[in-house]
């Protein structure tokens, strides 16, 4: 075996030992006394746990605190077997956890446990986006009328918008802190834009129509093709434009500068 | 012109007008308030306790075993109960 | 690329605190003198936002040190491009005086523990790791500092004195060392060896930086928690290699539990007092 073979499966094992349930067997090649190597071990195990819970209970606070401590651990320990960060930043560790709860036969009596994370996640990405240029509102003035239904957007990098059968944000509010966790509405089906502006993430609540038309300029529909015959969408547009949310559009037709 | 085309060149006009207008009185600090939440600033970044091994305020002194208790959800989900109501037709 | 802030040296006989969310409003209003501030790479990775924003304000005043926890710079993966290119970028970016990172290892076939797992001190992964050394200073275009790391355990294969091992990896690749005094202590209570060894083991102008940080002690051992304030074995040992190495940027390390920003500032005054002493007689103690 080669020294890189010899290294690689050290490792391995290593990591391994630091997720088996049972004794891995690892402690064969480790130095000094087998009791204490297999503590010394367990500090690292515990800590690899830690580092992960902790990482999902900075995403997900909201459900941390809705579920409770014991009930959140035990749920992040399983999505992490399942689930191990593919990242070495762990900011970025948990996109799938909202699916995760949304299927977790425990949590089958909090049916909107899932789109709460949906919506912390979409905070927590909107909080990491990268900067986007502002919208050209000069070249936007430059597309003749003929163009402009050819319009499409193109939305800042922490544009979000979460869509629930659930009043997700009532409940996402009421678990701020400060907050007693008691909703200061108990039913709704929220769709929530969620953006970024002034280094600050905002989320605003969207009537059905505002929110049908906003997902289709997400999904990239000209203008044209999202507006619904006879709804002004106006200050739709305009939410969006003056939150900075757009930050680009291309016109199908070359724009004359 | 058929109403959809002079619906989308007012909406884009009232866009451009606005955008312009920002522009021209250019970063004058806080933005008018809107009836948007908005919420916190910077999260703690959790790549700190990767350093601190071992890590993350007193979270990890023993081994996690599972429980029984550990699947029942505490915290303030109980204040939720059955009071949320479930999806109508959306 | 034109610089697109000020240049800023940390001053070596003065010692910096690490950057941490809690305490920027505080730094921001007050901007206390501090030799410079470090933070963990990867919490600024996003190429936007509020973190980097705050960033690139202290920037202004501060010499910036980023200390990555997240290359895995002895793993046996191929090197991790993506982390590699997010740290060139946020380097471009901040202008930092110095750029760290830890020998040891962190992922293994494409999944990540976070945390500093030890290397084998074995000639192989002294091959290994130096020639990873090497491949970030050259894609970044400069010198790192490499962190000797806590370990709780040891490996039967090792057959190298740790100190020789992060020698011999400054020597091979031109890194400099971030000499961890915290971790050195750990690991000679944990394992019954002597700290000096590795101060001795290591050459005097490879040292870049110096850390300081608490620790906890358990059942199991001391372990390397960024909790607690210096322990007084740590001030002795730091009293020592300055002594031996002259003043060095010296960070205090609080990670966990993080208390208000004054009691680091008086840890970091207490650096500053060793530090100056080092000086010798022509720079009195204020």
């Amino acid at each position: 075996m080669s020294g890189a073979e010899a290294l690689a499966r050290l490792q391995a094992e290593f990591a391994a030992a630091l997720v088996a349930e049972g004794d891995s067997g690892f402690a064969s090649r480790l130095a000094g006394e087998r009791a204490l190597a297999l503590r010394r071990l367990a500090i690292y195990r515990r800590a690899v746990e830690a580092n992960r819970g902790g990482a999902l209970r900075s995403a997900y606070p909201v459900v941390a605190r809705l579920v409770g401590e014991a009930f959140f651990g035990e749920a992040a320990r399983r999505f992490a077997r399942d689930c191990p960060p593919d990242d070495a930043d762990l900011n970025r560790y948990g996109p799938g956890f909202p699916a995760f709860l949304a299927a977790y036969p425990h949590a089958s009596e909090l049916p909107w446990l899932g789109d709460v994370a949906r919506l912390e996640w979409a905070w927590h990405e909107a909080l990491m986006a990268a900067d986007s240029p502002g919208l050209d509102f000069g070249a936007l003035a430059r597309v003749g009328e003929a163009g402009q239904p050819r319009v499409r957007f193109r939305f800042h990098a922490a544009v979000r918008l979460v869509r629930s059968a659930w009043p997700v944000l009532a409940i996402w509010e009421a678990n701020q802190p400060g907050r007693d966790g008691t909703p200061d509405r108990e039913e709704g089906a929220d769709d929530v834009l969620v953006w970024r502006e002034d280094e600050r993430v905002r989320a605003a609540l969207l009537a059905p129509p505002e929110a049908d038309f906003v997902a289709r300029l997400m999904e990239g529909a000209s203008l044209g093709e999202a507006a619904e015959d006879g709804w002004d969408f106006s200050a739709a547009l305009g939410r969006l434009a003056a939150g900075g949310m757009l930050a680009g559009f291309s016109a199908g037709t070359p724009v004359p500068s | 012109m058929n109403p959809k085309r002079a619906l989308i060149r007012s909406a884009l006009a009232g866009v451009i007008a606005a955008g312009l207008g920002q522009l021209a009185s250019a970063h004058d600090g806080e933005p008018a308030p809107g009836k948007e939440k908005c919420y916190g600033i910077a999260k703690a970044g959790q790549n700190d306790c990767g350093t601190a091994t071992h890590a993350c305020a007193g979270l990890a002194k023993k081994d996690n075993a599972p429980d029984e208790w550990k699947y029942v959800p505490k915290g303030t989900c109980a204040k939720l109960g059955g009071k949320l109501k479930p999806p109508g037709g959306k | 690329m034109p610089a697109r802030h000020p240049a800023r040296a940390p001053d070596p006989g003065r010692a910096g605190i690490g950057l941490r969310t809690p305490h920027f409003e505080a730094l921001a209003a007050r901007r206390p003198a501090l030799s410079f501030l470090e933070v963990h790479s990867e919490n600024y990775f996003a190429d936007g936002g509020p973190a980097l924003a705050w960033l690139e304000r202290f920037r202004a005043d501060y010499a910036v040190s980023l200390h990555g926890v997240g290359l895995s710079l002895g793993s046996a993966d191929p090197l991790d491009r993506r982390h590699l290119a997010r740290l060139a970028r946020l380097a471009a970016r901040i202008e930092p005086a110095l750029v760290s990172e830890h020998l040891c290892w962190s992922s293994v076939g494409g999944t990540h523990l976070g945390e500093l797992l030890p290397l084998p001190y074995t000639q192989e992964a002294l091959d290994h790791v130096c020639a990873r050394v090497a491949e970030v200073q050259e894609c970044l275009g400069r010198r790192i500092l490499v962190e000797n790391v806590a370990a709780y355990v040891r490996f039967a294969s090792s057959t190298i004195p740790e100190g020789e091992f992060v020698a011999e990896v400054a020597r091979r690749t031109g890194c400099g060392v971030l000499l961890d005094l915290n971790n050195a202590w750990v690991n000679a209570a944990n394992h019954g060896t002597d700290a000096r060894d590795l101060l001795r083991a290591i050459d005097p102008a490879s040292v870049g930086e110096i850390h300081l940080a608490g620790h906890e002690v358990t059942p199991d051992g001391l372990v390397d928690t960024h909790g607690a304030p210096v322990s007084p074995e740590v001030w002795t040992l730091f009293a020592e290699a300055v002594g031996r190495l002259g003043p060095v940027p010296t960070l205090v390390e609080w990670d966990t539990d993080i208390p208000a920003l004054d009691v680091l500032l008086a840890e970091a005054g207490r650096a500053d007092a060793i530090l100056a002493r080092a000086q010798g007689p022509g720079r009195a103690v204020a």
